[in-house]
């Protein structure tokens, strides 16, 4: 039996920018939106990532 | 080196850190020292010590929620050095993920059967980074129990000013 791994990525990779955020930020505002930002800017770069190496596999 | 000799020899040298800090430092490195090695032991107990308890809260429940989250994936199981070095080393980053593990008994992950196999490396994951951020953790407790404050909040844009 095989499964993704997706459903790990997205509570890790919050974690991850909340941690980090709460460590340089005190206001709970600004803490949420800079790692949520953060987290959907990952996760479109990874996603950019990802595509591009589809193609590449995929022409060449 | 043995598991449990690596495991006594962090924490005997954190704990002698600790202690150091303690009869040698000097008023604000004292509180500076404690704070660093306490947030090494307990995820969030620096930022306690220093009178932040909302931050400790929120750090202590989301690295716990991680490392929590790791354990079932492996079933209740630490990661051993055998399973993959990197994250073995990963959860010495913490005193509770470290000491927890040697108290679970069974040296060993291995794969729920109830599981897709494939999640065994997201749950040895999740307890390597629980112990990672506790690292960054300690780093913020040191800077702020120095004395510099978290970044203010950027202000909201008013209008540039004239050059």
């Amino acid at each position: 039996m095989s499964a993704s791994y997706m459903p790990y990525y997205i509570p890790i990779i919050v974690i991850v920018m909340l941690v980090l955020e709460i460590c340089k930020y005190d206001d709970p505002k600004t803490i949420l939106k800079r790692a949520f930002t953060n987290v959907a800017v990952l996760t479109g770069v990874l996603a950019a990532g990802m595509t591009a190496i589809y193609f590449v596999n995929k022409y060449f | 080196m043995t598991d449990l000799n690596a495991v006594w020899a962090v924490g005997g040298l954190m704990a002698l850190g600790a202690l150091a800090s303690l009869l040698f430092g000097g008023g604000g490195s004292r509180r500076a020292g404690v704070a660093f090695f306490a947030a090494w032991f307990v995820p969030g107990a620096g930022h306690l010590i220093l009178g932040r308890w909302v931050k400790a809260l929120a750090l202590f429940g989301l690295l716990a929620a991680t490392y929590g989250t790791g354990l079932w994936l492996c079933g209740w199981r630490h990661v051993s050095f055998e399973d993959n070095p990197f994250y073995y080393i990963g959860q010495f980053g913490s005193g509770v993920t470290m000491f927890l593990g040697q108290l679970l008994g069974d040296p060993k992950a291995y794969p729920r059967e109830d599981m897709p196999p494939s999640w065994f490396d997201n749950g040895m994951l999740y307890m390597c980074v629980a112990g990672l951020l506790n690292v960054v953790i300690m780093m913020s407790v040191f800077d702020a129990a120095r004395g510099r404050k978290a970044v203010e909040a950027p202000a909201p844009e008013a209008g540039r000013a004239a050059p």
